[in-house]
């Protein structure tokens, strides 16, 4: 049988060592670890968008930067398209790049000052030796047109800052598509953006991957972007992902009080009329508590949930939440619709 | 608008002074605020938005002016007040709560600290006084009042967006203007500020004036929405008003931009272009290079702020027209 | 490294002429360009000096100790010899020696500091505790002592003061290299597959050039400053009759103080300030101009 997945994340952890004062190392106190991202497991099938979604320090965007390899992963194993990623290294690594890319969240910071916008594009077709020189210049005049800006001869000679934040972002994805990648992560790319222009860039995106064929691994702490391009969603917290399945299922059905949380925040004018209301804030991931990771914050709490960390509970072929509690918010929110 | 207003903005203008040349961040912008009234100001960058929080309380950078119009508030004109007479009103009439907490809080001092100081610059009274209406409105707030003890960095980002809140509340003043005051924050613990602001004015009575680039937001919190465009105030009306009946054809495509969340939908809509360069704005109408229905005269001419129906101003020649689907 | 300097370049000259525009001239181009005027008039005298020079600066051409008068602008020494002509000749040495000794600093500081800030490790902690214990020396102590060591030619000493300013340099770039390497663009340029060369040559580098241009042009001040030191002190690499500044400075500064023939150590000082003020002022100039175009970018 074909191979549908193109990535498979099986027990991924990122600990990241806590700095410590001079003092504290005298009196050699053990090392302590910031648990970014703590053993998740999921795979994202050819085609698909996959939606990554959490608040801010849930390890969301330290598992993008895992699976592209720009952090070298504590445990676990990353599959690319067949192949062991999780330890490559050198010329092997560089070679592969090309097919799996990265579109950053700050458009101001990403882009080097000093390269004109032509030579930004550009510069992966160079790097990867791919294509004669005027080659190169047209495949990069065609890529700005792909991306939207025009006249691509008046940006390719342009530098970073006499562009806006959106053209920025364009300019990102055109850096990104030369080397025609088919997995993408896109790391809460319009998070930086006016609101009038972030959907310009989200439309572009989805645009480009019927274009290209891509797969996406979308991250963002905005529900209502994800609601409309994705089609799984995983929310995590705490470095875990707490609920993951179809579209439809988590954002109609959702099951963890969290997830739920997320989505009657969201400002404007509700879906449902009420919201659950939760206490405190994300609490940080050096000391982990024992059981469900929630507990703390959570409403519908119980004796067993401070003990045992709650397992997948099987939902569907594709829904699973990891809660004790799930008949109990499946009374009180049966439907999100 | 109403006669009893606190605070009324009467045809004001700012101007930078910038590398690049002169730019006119607000052009004759008016608006009243009432007494426990919260009005958002809500626009994207480039706006004006924050540079009008600057402006009412006369702390715009050095290379701005204010170049024409009248800033009231309990019937003292605020542009003709001295430097003095500006730091009795500041903090203690108006107050302001800035995006980032950390540029509000000094890093060094213990919460409790900061907050005795305030007082103290204000009023005179001893410390241990102070200290204890300090640890009273904290309780009041229902921040335990042990973070008095607390540095800044000890503090999670919400908890010092609160902390600014009390400092920004302490001397009761009138009007309170948050500029961005959840943005960088997390939606769940933007929630809670949401609900702290809306608190300050059902228990305390303060206005307040909400600037932010989020509708949703601004529908949240706010009894009604005022939209500025590069340095315009292109539509202002109740809330309700404006989410069901926007006239402008820029909010109405804000409006359809903010993805919500539904479940069939998986349309995005979206301005096209980019808001303008402030330096070399766009003749005529300023939305109109954006604009999907504008027509010659919108090129040629700026069209006036006009009150189509009560309480209800925009500021477009063809106000009403669906521009956005 | 080549288009990188190029870049540079163009990012200043647009930083200059884009201020140009409706706006009266700020404190800083004015730095920059009376810094600019004064290093490249004196460039010039030193260079068309057998052009302009009135008398041959080693001969008696006058009567001694002359005030200044027309026939002798600047007076004239001992020997008869006109100061005029002296002060054109005698820029040669120090210019060419703060320029060839900053240039040396600067092709062994730059590339030690990139390559220590970027590969960290041992490498970059050695090289450290090597460079900030000559930094650590006062410049002309240090100078003086390798000037002894080595025996004081004009080579000598200009590799004496070349070896002082290499760790201004490679502190500079290293603590740039350090902040750099932690940009977002260099992330991207890793995830585009970039090799650590490119990544140093091509978004590095290029991005710690206004730091370096600023550190070159207050370094060459202050090795020029330190030449003079060296010749005022005797040790320097000058051997009469040849005209220096430094050294008419020391041979008659008593003199001039004692009979009160001030144009004899006059002179030749205040050209020395004059040429450390050119280059310190263009620094400065650049340093204001280029950190906020910076930090606007």
């Amino acid at each position: 049988m074909m191979n549908t997945k193109i990535v498979e994340v099986e027990n991924l952890r990122k600990l990241f060592p806590v700095q410590k004062s001079f003092l504290d190392r005298l009196l050699s106190k053990k090392i302590e670890y910031v648990h970014a991202v703590d053993d998740i497991s999921f795979n994202i099938k050819i085609g698909e968008v996959f939606c990554l979604v959490g608040e801010s320090g849930c390890g969301k965007s330290t598992t993008g930067y895992l699976i592209v390899r720009l952090l070298e992963p504590t445990d676990g194993k990353i599959i690319f398209r067949g192949i062991d990623i999780t330890h490559i290294k050198g010329e092997e690594l560089r070679k592969l790049r090309k097919e799996f890319q990265i579109i950053f969240q700050d458009p101001y910071a990403s882009l080097n000052p000093r390269m004109k916008i032509g030579d930004i594009i550009r510069h992966p077709l160079d790097i990867h030796m791919i294509g004669t020189r005027e080659e190169r210049r047209e495949k990069v005049l065609s890529m700005l047109k792909d991306v939207g800006l025009y006249p691509p001869e008046q940006f390719y000679d342009k530098y970073p800052h006499q562009l806006s934040g959106g053209q920025r972002q364009r300019v990102a994805i055109a850096r990104v598509l030369v080397l025609q990648p088919k997995f993408l992560v896109a790391d809460e790319p319009t998070s930086m953006l006016d609101v009038s222009v972030q959907a310009n860039i989200v439309n572009l995106m989805m645009d480009l991957k019927r274009r290209f064929n891509l797969t996406y691994l979308y991250i963002t702490h905005d529900f209502g972007i994800a609601s409309k391009i994705c089609d799984r969603i995983a929310v995590m917290y705490l470095g875990k992902i707490v609920e993951i399945g179809k579209r439809e299922e988590v954002l109609g059905e959702p099951r963890h009080p969290y997830t739920i949380a997320l989505l009657t925040s969201i400002p404007g004018r509700k879906i449902a009329g009420k919201k659950l209301k939760i206490r405190g804030e994300v609490p940080n991931a050096i000391n982990i508590p024992i059981g469900c990771r929630f507990y703390a914050r959570c409403p519908y709490k119980k004796d067993i949930c401070q003990e045992l960390e709650p397992k997948f509970t099987k939902l569907s072929e594709t829904h699973y939440v990891a809660c004790h509690n799930i008949e109990m918010i499946k009374k009180d929110w049966p439907t999100l619709f | 608008m109403t006669n009893q207003e606190l605070l009324s903005i009467k045809n004001l203008s700012v101007v930078y002074n910038t590398t690049r040349g002169r730019l006119i961040a607000i052009d004759n912008f008016s608006l009243g605020l009432s007494e426990g009234e919260i009005i958002s100001v809500v626009g994207e960058s480039g706006s004006g938005k924050s540079t009008l929080g600057y402006a009412i309380l006369r702390i715009l950078p050095p290379n701005g002016k204010i170049v024409n119009g009248e800033i009231h508030f309990n019937g003292i004109n605020i542009i003709q007040l001295s430097e003095k007479e500006l730091r009795e009103l500041r903090g203690k009439k108006i107050s302001m709560i800035f995006q980032d907490p950390m540029t509000s809080l000094d890093p060094l001092m213990r919460i409790g600290d900061q907050i005795v100081e305030t007082i103290l610059e204000h009023e005179k009274m001893d410390k241990e006084e102070a200290w204890n209406i300090g640890a009273n409105l904290l309780e009041s707030l229902r921040i335990d009042s042990e973070r008095m003890y607390d540095f800044p960095h000890q503090l999670s980002g919400g908890m010092r967006q609160r902390i600014v809140i009390a400092l920004a509340i302490v001397l009761n003043p009138k009007v309170v203007i948050a500029d961005e005051p959840t943005t960088g924050l997390d939606v769940i613990v933007q929630y809670q500020i949401l609900d702290l602001l809306k608190r300050l004015r059902d228990e305390r009575k303060i206005s307040i004036i909400f600037i932010t680039h989020d509708l949703g937001l601004a529908y949240d919190i706010s009894d009604r929405i005022a939209v500025m465009y590069a340095g315009k105030l292109v539509e202002l009306a109740e809330k309700n008003k404006l989410f069901d009946r926007p006239l402008h054809p820029y909010t109405q495509g804000l409006l359809k931009s903010i993805p919500e969340l539904s479940i069939d939908s998986k349309n995005l809509v979206s301005i096209p272009g980019y808001p303008p360069d402030m330096v070399t704005p766009p003749r005529g109408c300023r939305f109109h290079p954006r604009c999907p229905i504008a027509m010659s005269l919108c090129r040629q001419k700026e069209p006036k702020l006009i009150e189509v129906e009560k309480n209800h101003y925009v500021r477009c020649f063809r106000s009403g027209e669906v521009a956005f689907k | 490294m080549n288009s990188g300097k190029k870049l540079s370049l163009h990012g200043m000259l647009q930083a200059i002429s884009r201020v140009k525009i409706r706006r009266p001239i700020t404190e800083e181009e004015w730095f920059i360009t009376i810094g600019g005027s004064i290093i490249f008039l004196i460039f010039m005298m030193a260079l068309l000096a057998p052009f302009i020079s009135p008398y041959d600066p080693t001969i008696k051409t006058g009567a001694s100790y002359q005030p200044p008068s027309w026939e002798h602008l600047m007076g004239t020494d001992k020997f008869g010899r006109d100061m005029f002509s002296r002060i054109i000749w005698g820029g040669r040495i120090p210019l060419v020696i703060g320029l060839v000794a900053t240039i040396f600093s600067f092709a062994i500081g730059v590339p030690l500091g990139l390559l220590s800030g970027y590969f960290g490790g041992n490498f970059d902690r050695i090289l450290s505790l090597v460079m900030d214990s000559i930094y650590s020396f006062p410049g002309l102590v240090l100078a003086i002592a390798l000037a002894a060591l080595l025996g004081s030619s004009v080579v000598n000493i200009t590799v004496a003061i070349a070896v002082i300013y290499v760790p201004t340099f490679f502190r500079v770039v290293r603590g740039q290299v350090l902040s750099i390497k932690e940009e977002l663009y260099v992330t991207a340029a890793i995830s585009i597959g970039a090799k650590r060369r490119t990544i140093i040559a091509r978004y590095i580098f290029p991005n710690t050039i206004p730091s370096i241009a600023i550190v070159f042009s207050l370094s060459i001040a202050d090795a020029i400053l330190t030449e003079a030191g060296l010749s005022f002190l005797g040790l320097g690499p000058v051997v009469p009759p040849v005209p220096d500044w430094a050294y008419d400075l020391q041979k008659w500064y008593g003199l001039a103080v004692s009979q009160g023939y001030w144009w004899l150590a006059f002179w030749p000082g205040f050209f020395i300030m004059l040429t450390v003020l050119g280059y310190s002022l263009f620094g400065e100039g650049l340093n204001e101009i280029l950190n906020p175009m910076l930090r606007e970018v």
